[in-house]
């Protein structure tokens, strides 16, 4: 399952990780964000132990999303030592996805 | 898709057995293109062109024309839905009408190489019409004898059947 981001534990587990990360903002009332959701979990499996994959709820974690200026939903973010490397505005298909995460883990 | 209209039409080809006038150029590419359309899309105003993608948050000033308002009464929070782009397709369509397109020449035949052409660009802009997409039309033999721009409007597919029609009686 996606990690569950929040606030306080964004930095520990995004920023602080030496693996690549991919941060998937979203909302609960958020159709699109639903429809990549089940794309998330299918990475956060395949992607076990390689890359840390990880949700932030917009609504109870404003801080993070302001932090990273996230004006549309869903966003995705690779996070690589720390930097945001990659970003992905609005639903898009898997493929694009892996393609990018292997990139960032190559 | 491609495939699928190019063995519609064939199949359409051989079970005339009188080739019909060329007065019902439109009605026939109609018919062509119709058993193709049908089930394929619902409406070509629905579908992935036109796909829910986002949600960007609202700018003060901007239209609410893509307000979400359900988002906005369940949760308070001002959000613009956002669609995948538009993609248009822009089709030109190149017909060789040089002397070579009279085949078979028999006197006979009630269709040659270049009717058949003509009739598969009707059909074609048929499909391309029903999906808003732009068509044009290029006509040569030694030289260019028509060219027109790529626009998607009835008026100009209009004027392309007309094309045809009078491209279909001169060579006859």
């Amino acid at each position: 399952m996606a990690t569950q981001l929040t606030d306080s534990n964004f930095k520990e587990t995004v920023l602080d990780s030496n693996k690549v990360a991919l941060v998937d903002f979203w909302a609960e009332w958020c159709g699109p964000c639903k429809a990549i959701g089940p794309m998330i979990e299918e990475l956060s499996k395949e992607y076990e132990g390689k890359a840390v994959i990880g949700k932030v709820d917009v609504d109870n974690n404003p801080e993070t999303a302001m932090k990273y200026g996230i004006r549309n939903i869903p966003t995705l973010l690779f996070v690589k030592n720390g930097q945001v490397v990659d970003k992905v505005v609005g639903a898009v298909p898997k493929a694009n996805l892996v393609a990018m995460l292997n990139k960032h883990l190559s | 898709m491609q495939r699928r209209t190019e063995v519609r039409l064939c199949c359409f080809m051989t079970e005339q057995q009188h080739f019909p006038e060329i007065e019902n150029l439109e009605l026939l590419a109609n018919q062509v293109v119709e058993g193709f359309i049908i089930g394929l899309h619902k409406s070509p105003f629905h579908g992935f062109s036109v796909e829910f993608a986002e949600h960007r948050l609202y700018n003060p000033g901007e239209s609410t024309k893509h307000m979400d308002w359900k988002v906005l009464a369940r949760t308070g929070k001002m959000f613009v839905k956002r669609y995948e782009e538009e993609t248009n397709l822009r089709c030109q369509i190149v017909i060789d009408a040089s002397s070579s397109m009279y085949f078979p020449k028999d006197e006979g035949a009630k269709i040659n190489k270049l009717r058949f052409s003509i009739l598969s660009a009707a059909a074609l802009v048929n499909l391309l019409k029903r999906q808003r997409d732009a068509a044009g039309l290029s006509v040569f033999t030694d030289k260019v004898t028509l060219n027109t721009g790529a626009k998607s409007s009835t008026k100009h597919h209009q004027l392309l059947l007309h094309s045809w029609k009078n491209c279909w009686r001169s060579h006859h």
